[in-house]
């Protein structure tokens, strides 16, 4: 199977991010990996890759629960970012919630394409893979 | 607080990581990378330890509270607790300034009044603004049965438009700060109301912050 040839990784714990770059890596994922700690980094990030003139990555795995800026605020914003291939990135919320209320919303998210309950299995990201190439 | 919030928000990450590293140990054959992943199942399994400590002393703090409360000195009190940290205060310059009459008396539990202080102290100085000396103002007021006690800094403030719902919520953090766990004012909040007090927040970011605490006079 074809890979990607480039993901990014919102989340800002170093166990969960060490584990899903080493299932990345196993079922040969993606070229690159971009990883940032919390939304406000993420859209910094996101920003100047735009400014540069270069596309977002394809695929971007979001948490929920970060500090400084939330997976939800992260979202609000990132609909705003000028970048013309940002309707092809396909986000996945990649989260540890079981709290019915979480899952209820984001279904509110039309750029949100699906969930994924940690902890994230080769499985899972083979199927993301299926999806997206 | 409900149930499905603190597995999701609280063990699920944890118990999460330690299923994934210990899948990974089972198959990984190289000895380098498996000293490694043992020490993060280490750093995962105190994690899950450190959660389920800050859990159970949420539920201590509701537990009996009203019999052990008793009449408390304020001033007294805050002294205390000024003494506590006086190290932390001098190596930070900051000034401290009480104004609360000497005698005033509340009902409190002491060890729990000691710890809202000492953590509400301890926020001004971890989130004091860089370029001035730190300046912790308290004062206190009767309003008929209430004591209302202001507890006033100058540090970098907290956006409450944006994280105002959220800032006595469990394992919320707003600063980039090494050292912010977002269980202090948590459990500060849950203590202040186990005495049947309560507390609230006024803040202008750049400018401070007021924490106003209410509590029964004695």
């Amino acid at each position: 199977m074809k890979k990607l040839n480039s993901t990014c990784i919102i989340d800002d714990d170093p166990i969960f991010i060490y584990g899903t770059k080493r299932i990345m890596n196993e079922i040969d994922f993606s070229e690159n990996i971009l990883v940032y700690n919390n939304g406000q980094d993420a859209l910094d990030g996101l920003m100047a890759l735009t400014a540069e003139g270069k596309d977002l990555p394809s695929v971007i795995f979001l948490d929920l629960n970060m500090p400084i800026m939330n997976g939800w605020e992260f979202l609000e914003d990132y609909v705003k970012i000028p970048n013309p291939n940002r309707e092809k990135v396909i986000i996945y919320i990649l989260s540890s919630s079981v709290d019915p209320r979480d899952l209820e919303r984001i279904k509110h998210y039309k750029v949100v394409n699906n969930y994924i309950l940690k902890p994230i299995s080769p499985k899972d990201l083979k199927r993301v893979l299926e999806q997206v190439v | 607080m409900n149930f499905a919030h603190i597995v999701s928000h609280n063990l699920r990450s944890h118990s999460s990581n330690l299923s994934m590293l210990s899948g990974f140990l089972a198959q990984e054959k190289k000895e380098k990378e498996r000293k490694n992943l043992v020490q993060m199942l280490q750093e995962a399994s105190g994690s899950l330890n450190e959660t389920v400590m800050h859990l159970n002393e949420v539920v201590q703090v509701k537990a009996h509270a009203l019999e052990k409360m008793k009449a408390v000195n304020l001033y007294d009190c805050l002294k205390a607790v000024e003494k506590n940290i006086s190290v932390l205060l001098k190596e930070k310059e900051a000034k401290c300034i009480i104004s609360v009459p000497r005698k005033q008396n509340i009902k409190a539990i002491p060890a729990y009044l000691d710890s809202v202080f000492l953590n509400l102290f301890t926020n001004s100085l971890k989130y004091s603004f860089p370029s001035r000396k730190p300046v912790i103002e308290i004062t206190s007021e009767e309003k008929g049965d209430k004591v209302v006690v202001k507890f006033k800094d100058n540090g970098l403030g907290i956006d409450l438009d944006r994280h105002g719902e959220n800032l006595f919520g469990m394992y919320k953090t707003f600063h980039r700060h090494k050292d912010a766990k977002g269980i202090g004012l948590f459990i500060t909040k849950n203590q202040i109301e186990a005495m049947n007090g309560n507390i609230s927040v006024e803040s202008t970011v750049d400018v401070g912050t007021t924490f106003t605490l209410v509590f029964d006079i004695n």
